[in-house]
């Protein structure tokens, strides 16, 4: 994990002191790491108003605080202290109400309506001195409480780990409509879901551009399957690739230049480099195998995909400009879906075991190491990871139809996150948007 | 209109009796003969589905001006009363059916329209577009393309009808269960579609005439989760191109 030094705006006393070291969480997946319980009690309306907004926005902050996997967000129903009277101000609470419920942080909000606009100011104190260690002003206008409280979320994780998290990221998806497949998004707690591309055709395998203004898809809706691509903010749609035979699972490399897929345009599905807008293929893999899934490494060097060249599927990397892969994963005799997490150690991947269930497992891609994340709930595929690789959505069975889930990169803090009826799948994590 | 000319000459005879008596007499029936009138009127409606009762009705209102006739008020007053009882039970009698007819009828209606609405939404396979007679599906085991005994003879079969219909070009779709991945099961898929033409080609058939297309897991031909269901899916389709 990095561990940037960052500045804390220590408001009220006008001063500027960087963030204790302690202040840092380790990662999740770090031996030492335990969760950070922290105390998030109501927010407290200010004026008249704002009691919806209060309402909505305590419960989205401590859902962001609980999915983000680094926090034990403290039963409310505990809490001692009554919030509706207890102040804001470091001077105005009584912390040894907080200490005693097991709370290490404790966070309040005020909120205010102003006009058109919600008025949030956050606090997160550190409970055992009753230092302030942030505070946050944000506003806008009251429809987009969500996204405002996300954000102060959103500062309170960063002030932990040093890197933003994903609340105000967005998940995309396949999801069933009327026997057809649509391509859609949603925020990444499952609210706001709407769909981009809706042809009464197929359309499958979601994927990001780097910057998040595209979503690659591969679509039967002239034959094919073809991949196109959807830009976000219009619904725009264009046509990549149209070869003979197959053209799906668009991976986009993270540097921005280039994509890779699967085609079959020489009668067996092969792995292809091309430009991102579809032009200059160049063939990477040559075997008679089946050959698929690509999904690119941090640094864009290199690409892991499954090949069943060796009797059954399994997970390889290859050079990205070419050249001999290598095989990765050796246990098992059916794993598919590799995605690379953005810190690069880890290589999600879905296996089928001995019981042939499906489940989801990463591997250490030098290494080797493999560890598992699900287990006994259903089948769950096609995991990708969040953009600080903290968190993953995959999709499962466990409630009956497919849904998508979330969970800590460590398998722990699993959640259904789709709200909605109709089959989900084929999750994939968008990246994050310019920092507001 | 039977009805209604029999009211007239009622009424008319009526008249007749009160200007014959030199004022209305007190003891004819004047309401409940109008009641069984208003009531007897749609008899002929009613006949279909509340036979006995409108027969009874009919008889019933005879008798009573019969009675009226012969100046019998009070019994002819009884009689009108249960014409226009016997009336209003039939008509009962018919709202009933017809009401118990409408909710089956509205029951049958959703119940068809809950089917469309979950083949739709694919919960129930829409039943499957008649191929061409003869040309058979091809069954596969499980992450595998390969033909087996079975397989062949079926293609064999399919072979023998392309050769019967020599102007037939069909589509040679490759599916998958739900087990997998949805990018390798496409990939699989189109090497069961392969394997299948590949076959066809050996036996004869000339290949201009079969295109491939895989739909991975998209479009099973048995939606449940059961190993008999992904059997069944697991397969080649040969479908009719025009």
């Amino acid at each position: 994990m990095r561990k940037i030094a960052l500045l804390v705006c220590l408001a009220g006393l006008g001063l500027a002191a960087p963030a204790r070291a302690q202040d840092y969480l380790p990662p999740i997946d770090d031996p030492n790491f335990r969760p950070y319980p922290i105390a998030v009690p109501s927010f407290k309306e200010l004026g008249t108003g704002a009691a919806e907004l209060a309402k909505e926005g305590v419960e989205v902050l401590r859902n962001d605080l609980g999915i983000a996997g680094s926090f034990k967000v403290l039963d409310p129903r505990s809490y001692l202290a009554d919030p509706a009277k207890e102040g804001l101000t470091g001077a105005a609470i009584n912390f040894a109400d907080w200490i005693n419920v097991g709370a290490e942080g404790l966070v309040k909000v005020g909120i205010a309506a102003s006009g058109a606009d919600a008025v949030l100011e956050g606090r997160l104190f550190d409970a055992a001195t009753g230092r302030e260690l942030l505070l946050a002003k944000l506003s806008g206008p009251k429809q987009d409480l969500r996204r405002l409280v996300h954000q102060l979320a959103d500062r309170i994780v960063k002030h932990f780990t040093g890197v933003r998290s994903v609340f105000s990221t967005q998940i995309a998806f396949a999801k069933k409509i009327k026997g057809n497949k649509a391509i859609c998004v949603m925020d990444f707690d499952g609210h706001g879901e709407r769909c981009l591309v809706t042809n009464d055709s197929i359309n499958l395998l979601p994927a990001w551009s780097p910057e998040g203004r595209y979503i690659y898809f591969s679509s039967y809706l002239k034959g094919g399957p073809h991949a196109w691509r959807v830009e976000v903010a219009t619904g725009r749609t264009n046509l990549i690739s149209k070869q003979r035979g197959l053209n799906i699972g668009v991976a986009a490399a993270p540097d921005g230049s280039a994509i890779a897929l699967t085609l079959s345009r020489d009668d067996n599905s092969e792995i292809y480099r091309m430009a991102p807008d579809g032009t200059k293929p160049v063939r990477l893999t040559h075997n008679f195998a089946i050959d698929a899934s690509p999904s690119w490494s941090p640094d864009s060097k290199k690409i892991a995909f499954v090949s069943e060249r060796s009797g059954n599927p399994q997970i390889y990397v290859l050079p990205a400009a070419g050249g001999d892969p290598r095989r990765v994963t050796f246990q098992g005799n059916y794993n598919q879906t590799p995605d690379w997490s953005p810190r690069g150690d880890w290589i999600l991947f879905n296996a089928r075991d001995e019981r042939l269930v499906y489940d989801i497992f990463k591997v250490n891609p030098d290494s080797g190491e493999i560890r598992r994340l699900t287990q006994d709930q259903g089948n769950n595929e096609h995991p990708s990871w969040s953009p600080d690789g903290n968190l993953v959505v995959f999709n499962s069975t466990r409630a009956g139809e497919s849904k998508l889930y979330v969970m800590s990169a460590d398998g722990t803090n699993q959640r259904m996150i789709s709200r909605g009826s109709g089959e989900y799948t084929n999750p994939v994590w968008g990246p994050w948007t310019p920092e507001k | 209109m039977r009805n209604a000319l029999a009211r007239l000459a009622l009424g008319a005879l009526l008249a007749a009796f009160a200007l014959a008596l030199g004022g209305c007499p007190k003891k004819i029936p004047q309401p409940e003969i109008d009641a069984a009138e208003r009531a007897t009127a749609d008899l002929d409606a009613l006949k279909d589905c509340a036979p006995e009762l409108v027969t009874a009705a009919r008889a019933a209102m005879e008798k009573a001006q019969g009675l009226l006739a012969a100046e019998k008020y009070e019994e002819a007053k009884a009689g009108f009363l249960a014409a226009k009882q016997l009336a209003d039970k039939a008509r009962q009698e018919c709202d009933q059916k017809r009401k118990a007819a409408e909710e089956a009828e509205k029951k049958r209606q959703a119940e068809l329209a809950a089917q469309e609405a979950a083949r739709a939404m694919g919960d129930v396979p829409a039943p499957a577009p008649a191929g061409p007679a003869g040309l058979v599906t091809v069954l596969f085991e499980f992450n595998a393309a390969e033909l087996t005994d079975r397989s062949r003879a079926d293609l064999e079969q399919n072979a023998e009808y392309l050769r019967a219909h020599a102007a037939l070009r069909v589509q040679v779709e490759g599916h998958c269960d739900n087990r997998g991945s949805t990018e390798y099961n496409l990939a699989l898929g189109e090497r069961r579609a392969m394997a299948a033409r590949q076959f066809l080609v050996k036996l004869g058939v000339d290949p201009e005439r079969l295109e491939i297309i895989s739909y991975g897991e998209e479009r099973p031909a048995d939606p449940d989760s059961t190993e008999e269901a992904f059997a069944r899916n697991r397969r080649a389709e040969f479908r009719e191109l025009r």
